[in-house]
């Protein structure tokens, strides 16, 4: 029989319009063009012109459409109506909801503003969520950084002024090796896989330690199973190899680092500290003229070693020489580290001379005119091509502060921070913690801060706490049990605020954060603190407002629901007050703006809170005579002022909207955005690509065009002296003292040059580490309502390593009770090889509670999903002295959640994780029907 | 041109397919979604789910990602392995197929599927080597 070849239309009608924003399935904020069909997604498209993805759009990324028709979109203002945490609500009008809130907040802020705690999760808008709790004058605010990756973003600042993802870069161009630390699917996202392909492609060498063999390490030429916790003790160890042999770069660090600066040894109040001129400029020992000298002298040659003698009789010595007496101990010698790392030492010292050979052996020298901060002119760059690039899996460890900044002291080392081939700056960065501000405490009743909440402290005169030693903010954060707090500590808000530890609070106000599920240690402890009680019946926490865009588990706790829009149907700013899109060779920023019509009763959560200032009359937001500033967050993206010329966008700035960076607002900016799709950049001119923390013709670029203030050359901090200050508070030194029972905490944590302590020892009982990483196609809670992502991951799995199955008597798809010292799970596993031997690891966010998300109470997300979370408690065990310390980072206050110990018992019975015996949620009122089946795109498909 | 049902052409001019550098992927998913979310509104019939908020959903792709750990000279590792039409030389779905539905195009070798001969036989399905041909059964209400 023959038939006829069918004719084919091989090009359909696509979209009536393609309109360009930016994604928000994640964090990453890709250039995306949404085509827009009868007033629909009919498909999502990476923006091949957008700098941070160049066209590559990821799974979540491409499963939007789904996100913005999911039956969980909250639809109106919701008020409780029943027991809170039941999910009894009743909607309300956007008046009523906007006038209980205004009537619960201007009681507190006439009274006492830090009545009110303000947290935010995955959020990009603090550059306005910290300045509205500035101006409501709360110190209690943070977003969710010291729940994620606080310890990177610190470490980094302290060290180098940049850190990783947001503040820096692979220099995929030139690098001639990569190592990755702790890198899964984590931020950032697209950039990371496009750099990753080109090094596959150029032949460039790629390391990825890891506890975990997934993704990114899967492509990697080599993956080391690193046993988790131990990454600091691995490149200190690498350090050392590095002194040893000499591999280091020692005119970087001379002229570069603080490496050369003089510290005083004598014993005393002093001791430890950099030696300093009369006008405070941290000293030298010059070679020259064999005399102390400022360290930015222009023509001194300083000495890296020695010990000298200052006139005053002190006994003083460079920087270095502590360096190399710190890394030369015996501790640090491969042999020693072996058995804790589980690398052993030829890896070690291979890694060492494969970074060394890379660095040194492969470097070359790129013509380029520049002049550095002492005036010299120099022809040429000089490549140090070891790029580096680190996430959670070292961040999120007790120990995870010290050990990001030993990656930069590992940088510094090298000479390769910032430099061609090495991991560069993303613009605006570098910027020295020095150029940060400090965190601002509580002014008083009715009064604003003085300055944002949130900073970076530089000694104990900068930590928030009350005479007597204790903690002025809610969470705790900049007290002596997390002086560097600096991204604040969202896990401790509702344990703190239920226990009135250090003291009550009226209103709790979180936006976008999921609280009572996965964005919580203890997830158990936080959902019976959202509902505990007094013993008059009243609540702990009085009242809860939440917003958010759908219905999650923390909704269901809320006392009043600001139903958010969904990331097509708003105003965002990526703005270079907050995080922008800046890569190592240009400056920018992007927008969100709607794309899509909203068709429910909600608004977006900024103009919401930018309403709510109105309404309060906050100063900022209004007038002396009360009158708006603006009505819209649309409006304060163009109009806002931060400093005069400065607001939230830094592109067609001026009347005529031809000024960059600085400049007089401009009504239209908005308009140019959307016009050159949703962002705009800057280049750096080539000779201002380099060393930017030293590079006078960067400096004075950036201050030119408003960048900077004003030019300001710094070195890169192998040495913390504020880390020192911390130290010397606590070996009694000072007007500010820690209390007892933090004194030997703090002092063996911040040690100024980078040391690995172990976490507290476990016992014998839970002899296994227990460790997440995140799937490639979801995002925290976000995908698990999708109907297309969560095919990809519905439930998931504990992962074992062949040799513990073998031990336990395990096979693929048995039930086991996962269980820590804190609690319990069931789980079912699999086994696999590709993983560190004493590791078990599961994919993190994808279970949730049942009847949550408007999800079917029996989805397999909660009969076959977990969260590690049940088994992490936010507190450690009582000590001896029966002090119960934070299960987070004794200098940052990062939540520790990756030193996790475990045990598994096999466990016969029900094969299901049981939701984890969190209860069914209930339906919210009104919402959606849930479709049983979907087509989605059937409108415009040909049958 | 006419074909023949079962038959493939005796040669193509081009011989198109997917490339994919197994070398680079790191088993994102992200082509596995991108393909359906391109594909489910563009022609024929929409790329369908059921249960797509219940217990255990599932749904039409046109392609998946498969993930295999690996072992070599004592190594470990992961290898992801994204599936998609091969546009198979000797493709057997189209040989097997009863009505000509799945046929390759002789302009390029590229294998299609002519969903208004299709009766859903599923013998494509059961014929792909690589899994790469999928049925999805929608109940008709
Ligand atoms: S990585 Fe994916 S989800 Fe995240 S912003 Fe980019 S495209 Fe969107
Ligand atoms: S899974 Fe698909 S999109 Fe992702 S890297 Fe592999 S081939 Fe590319
Ligand atoms: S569907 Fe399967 S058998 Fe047919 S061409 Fe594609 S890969 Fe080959
Ligand atoms: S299912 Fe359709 S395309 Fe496949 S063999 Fe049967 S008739 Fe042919």
């Amino acid at each position: 029989m023959r038939v006829g070849s069918p004719l084919l239309d091989l090009s359909p009608y696509v979209s009536d319009e393609i309109r360009k924003t930016t994604c928000y399935m994640c964090a990453c904020r890709c250039g995306v063009d949404v085509h827009v069909r009868d007033g629909r997604v009919r498909y999502l498209q990476g923006n091949r012109d957008h700098p941070v993805n160049r066209g590559v759009l990821c799974a979540k990324g491409s499963a939007g459409m789904l996100h913005q028709e999911s039956p969980a979109r909250l639809r109106a203002p919701l008020l409780r109506s029943g027991e809170r945490g039941k999910g009894t609500f009743q909607e309300i009008s956007w008046d009523h909801a906007l006038g209980l809130a205004t009537e619960w907040l201007a009681e507190i802020r006439q009274s006492d503003p830090s009545r009110l705690g303000f947290f935010t999760g995955r959020d990009q808008s603090q550059a306005l969520t910290g300045w509205w709790a500035q101006q409501f004058g709360t110190p209690n605010h943070a977003a969710h950084g010291g729940f994620c990756s606080v310890n990177m973003a610190a470490g980094g600042i302290y060290s180098i002024g940049g850190s990783f993802w947001e503040f820096g870069q692979p220099d995929w161009d030139r690098t001639k090796l990569l190592l990755l630390f702790g890198v899964a699917e984590d931020h950032d996202s697209n950039p990371l896989k496009i750099g990753l392909a080109k090094l596959r492609r150029n032949g460039v060498r790629i390391i990825s330690v890891n506890p975990v063999c997934t993704g990114y390490s899967a492509i990697a030429d080599n993956w080391l199973g690193i046993t988790p916790g131990s990454d600091g003790l691995l490149i200190m160890a690498i350090l050392g190899e590095l002194l040893r042999s000499g591999s280091i770069d020692a005119e970087a660090l001379r002229y570069t680092t603080n490496a050369p600066w003089l510290i005083t040894l004598d014993a005393g109040a002093h001791s430890g500290l950099f030696v300093r001129d009369r006008d405070g400029t941290p000293m030298i020992w010059d070679a020259a003229t064999n005399s102390p000298q400022p360290h930015d002298h222009p023509t001194a040659r300083p000495h890296l070693s020695g010990r000298y003698q200052l006139d005053d009789g002190r006994a003083v010595t460079p920087v270095f020489t502590q360096v190399v007496h710190e890394y030369l101990q015996p501790c640090y010698r491969p042999e020693a580290v072996a058995e804790r790392t589980g690398i052993g030492p030829a890896t070690i010292r291979w890694l060492a001379a494969e970074i060394a050979g890379t660095a040194f052996g492969k470097s070359e020298d790129m013509p380029l005119r520049w002049t550095d901060w002492r005036g010299i002119q120099h022809a040429s760059v000089t490549s140090r091509p070891v790029a580096i690039h680190a996430m959670r899996g070292i961040a999120a460890h007790g120990n995870g502060f010290q050990t990001c900044r030993a990656l930069h002291v590992l940088q510094m080392l090298i000479g390769s921070v910032d430099a061609p081939g090495g991991t560069r700056y993303k613009a605006p960065y570098p910027k020295p913690v020095e150029m940060h501000p400090r965190p601002s405490g509580l002014e008083g009743p009715g009064l604003p801060l003085q300055g944002p909440p949130l900073g970076y402290p530089l000694g104990p005169e900068d930590l928030l706490v009350n005479e007597d030693g204790s903690p002025q903010r809610i969470d705790k954060a900049y007290s002596w049990e997390a002086p560097l707090a600096a991204h604040g500590l969202l896990h401790m808000a509702i344990p703190n605020a239920c226990a009135g530890d250090p003291y009550d609070i009226s209103v709790l106000m979180i936006y976008m954060a999921n609280l009572a599920w996965n964005s919580s240690m203890n997830t158990p402890g936080a959902m019976n603190a959202l509902t505990a009680r007094n013993s008059d019946g009243s609540y702990r926490i009085p009242r809860i407002i939440v917003s958010d865009a759908f219905a999650s588990e923390m909704v269901d706790y809320a006392d009043l629901v600001l139903p958010d829009t969904t990331y097509l149907e708003r105003y965002d700013c990526i703005s270079l007050l907050d995080r922008p899109i800046g890569e190592a060779d240009h400056v920018g920023d992007a927008i969100r703006h709607p794309v899509l019509q909203v068709n429910r009763d909600v608004r977006p959560f900024q103009d919401v809170l930018i309403d709510l200032g109105n309404r309060l009359e906050l100063p900022g937001f209004t007038d002396a005579d009360g009158t708006a500033k603006w009505s819209t967050y649309r409006e304060y993206m163009a109009l806002h002022e931060r400093k005069p010329g400065i607001g939230p966008l830094a592109g067609w700035r001026g009347a005529d909207g031809s000024q960059s960076l600085r400049g007089a607002a401009n009504p239209e900016q908005i308009e140019k955005y959307i016009a050159n799709g949703g962002f705009w950049t800057a280049e750096l001119p080539e000779e201002t690509r380099y060393y930017r923390n030293i590079n006078m013709t960067y400096q004075d670029w950036a201050a030119d065009c408003g960048l900077l203030d004003e030019p300001s050359p710094f070195k890169l901090q192998l040495y913390s002296e504020p880390l020192r200050k911390f130290q010397l508070a606590a070996e009694g030194f000072g007007p500010r003292q820690p209390p007892e029972d933090l004194r030997e905490r703090i002092r063996s944590s911040f040690n100024p040059l980078p040391n690995w302590y172990d976490m507290p020892a476990s016992s014998p009982e839970y002899p296994y580490h227990a460790i997440t990483q995140r799937p490639m196609a979801m995002y925290h809670s976000w995908g698990t309502h999708n109907p297309w992502l969560r095919q990809i991951h519905s439930f998931n799995r504990l992962y074992i390593p062949s040799g513990i199955c073998d031990r336990e008597q395990l096979e693929d798809d048995d039930w086991i009770w996962l269980e820590s010292d804190f609690g319990r799970i069931r789980t079912q596993i699999k086994r696999m090889h590709a993983v560190n031997s004493s590791t078990v690891w599961t994919w993190n966010a994808i279970a949730r509670r049942s009847g949550s998300w408007r999800l079917a109470p029996g989805a397999s997300e909660s009969r076959r999903g977990f969260l590690l979370n049940h088994l992490i408690s936010e507190l450690l065990p009582k000590r001896s002295d029966a002090q119960q310390m934070m299960n987070s980072d004794p200098v940052t206050g990062q939540a520790a959640w990756y030193d996790l110990r475990v045990q598994i018992r096999k466990a016969p019975g029900p094969k299901s994780t049981g939701q984890q015996n969190a209860g069914t949620q209930t339906g919210l009122p009104d919402m959606e029907p849930v479709a049983s089946q979907l087509r989605y795109g059937s409108e415009w498909t040909s049958t | 041109m006419d074909i023949d049902v079962t038959s493939l052409p005796t040669r193509t001019e081009k011989k198109l397919g997917l490339v994919i550098d197994l070398d680079v992927c790191v088993g994102c998913q992200a082509c596995v979604v991108s393909c359906k979310s391109w594909n489910t509104g563009g022609y024929g019939a929409p790329l369908a789910d059921t249960e797509p908020y219940g217990d255990t959903p599932s749904g039409a792709w046109l392609n998946r990602v498969h993930s295999y750990e690996t072992e070599n000279y004592g190594q470990t590792g992961v290898v992801h392995f994204p599936k998609s039409c091969l546009h198979c030389d000797d493709a057997p779905c189209v040989t097997v197929c009863p009505t000509g539905a799945s046929w390759k195009r002789s302009e390029d070798g590229i294998v299609l599927v002519d969903e208004n001969k299709c009766m859903g036989c599923g013998l494509c399905a059961w014929a792909c080597p690589y899994g790469a041909r999928e049925m999805f059964h929608r109940q008709v209400s």
